[in-house]
């Protein structure tokens, strides 16, 4: 079965999720997507699949921001990459999520960059992991050295 | 040709539903949706699937290890889910194929595959005593 990688995308403007979608689509990732804060709040409070990444707007109508859907769903998932994009290059919303060590991307970008730094957080992501299951290489050395290997 | 797989997701939130119904349609698969246990009964009276995915837990309470008899006896192979990892020995128990949310969906796909060879080898055994 052929491994994707998933990633939830979340904007409210249609003609852009259009564009991510097929952009995701072609470079082989299985792309969800919401067209509002709270349709992915919903799916994201379900936790029922296990996303790598969250691409989502952080100014979008309604009381919840992409900034909530990035913290909401880093709660129940510690392990997904998260890129947010904002046409706000001084909101408030934007520092916090810079506070919080959260990538960022400003409007207006082109399709090439967008790539590339989906392509950056998830390598950078899969090398966490990846580091994370080196334990298991170490503890495997300290139990050759016990054993006098 | 494969034959096209066609799977009864039980889920009452729309959203979710709406998930599945994207997730296997992307696959190739037929995806029916059923909101509570009841409909899903009927649903499995009126046709045949090849498999069902349910929560152990459904809407109203209702219990998804009857559900899941109930869809075994139709000749349909089960996957159960649960959010709550204490239920596992339990899942473990049925003998069912089963999922803790969250899961990959290469695993949710994994996981009908096995329950529709799971039941196909149940038809088997039965139709050669």
């Amino acid at each position: 079965m052929e491994y994707k990688e998933t990633i939830l995308v979340v904007d409210d403007e249609s003609m852009l999720r259009a564009v991510f979608s097929d952009m995701l689509a072609s470079g082989g990732y299985r792309c969800v997507v919401a067209a509002n804060a709270l349709d992915a709040l919903r799916l994201i409070e379900a936790n029922l699949v296990a996303f790598d990444m969250l691409v989502t707007d952080i100014v979008m109508p309604g009381e919840l921001n992409g900034l909530d859907l990035a913290i909401a769903l880093h709660e129940r998932q510690s392990d997904v990459a998260i890129l947010l994009i904002t046409g706000y290059a001084e909101s408030p919303i934007k520092k916090e999520a810079e506070a919080r060590g959260y990538r960022i991307l400003d409007k207006p970008f082109r399709q090439a960059t967008l790539e590339a730094v989906i392509a950056e957080e998830l390598a950078k992501r899969r090398a966490e992991k990846a580091e994370g299951s080196g334990s298991v290489v170490s503890l495997d050395r300290a139990r050759q050295k016990r054993e006098g290997h | 040709m494969t034959h096209q797989r066609s799977v009864l997701v039980v889920e009452d939130d729309d959203i979710v539903a709406e998930l599945f119904q994207h997730l296997l349609s992307d696959e190739g698969m037929q995806v029916s949706l059923a909101s509570s246990g009841v409909e899903a009964r009927r649903a499995l009276a009126a046709r045949d699937y090849d498999a069902v995915v349910l929560d152990i837990r459904l809407p109203g309470q209702e219990d998804g290890l009857k559900l899941a008899e109930v869809a075994v006896g139709e000749g349909c192979g089960v996957v159960l889910m649960t959010g709550d990892h204490r239920f596992e020995k339990t899942l473990i128990a049925s003998g069912h194929r089963y999922l803790l949310k969250p899961f990959r969906v290469e695993r949710l796909l994994s996981a009908i595959e096995q329950a529709i060879r799971q039941s196909q080898q149940r038809a088997r055994r039965e139709g050669s005593t």
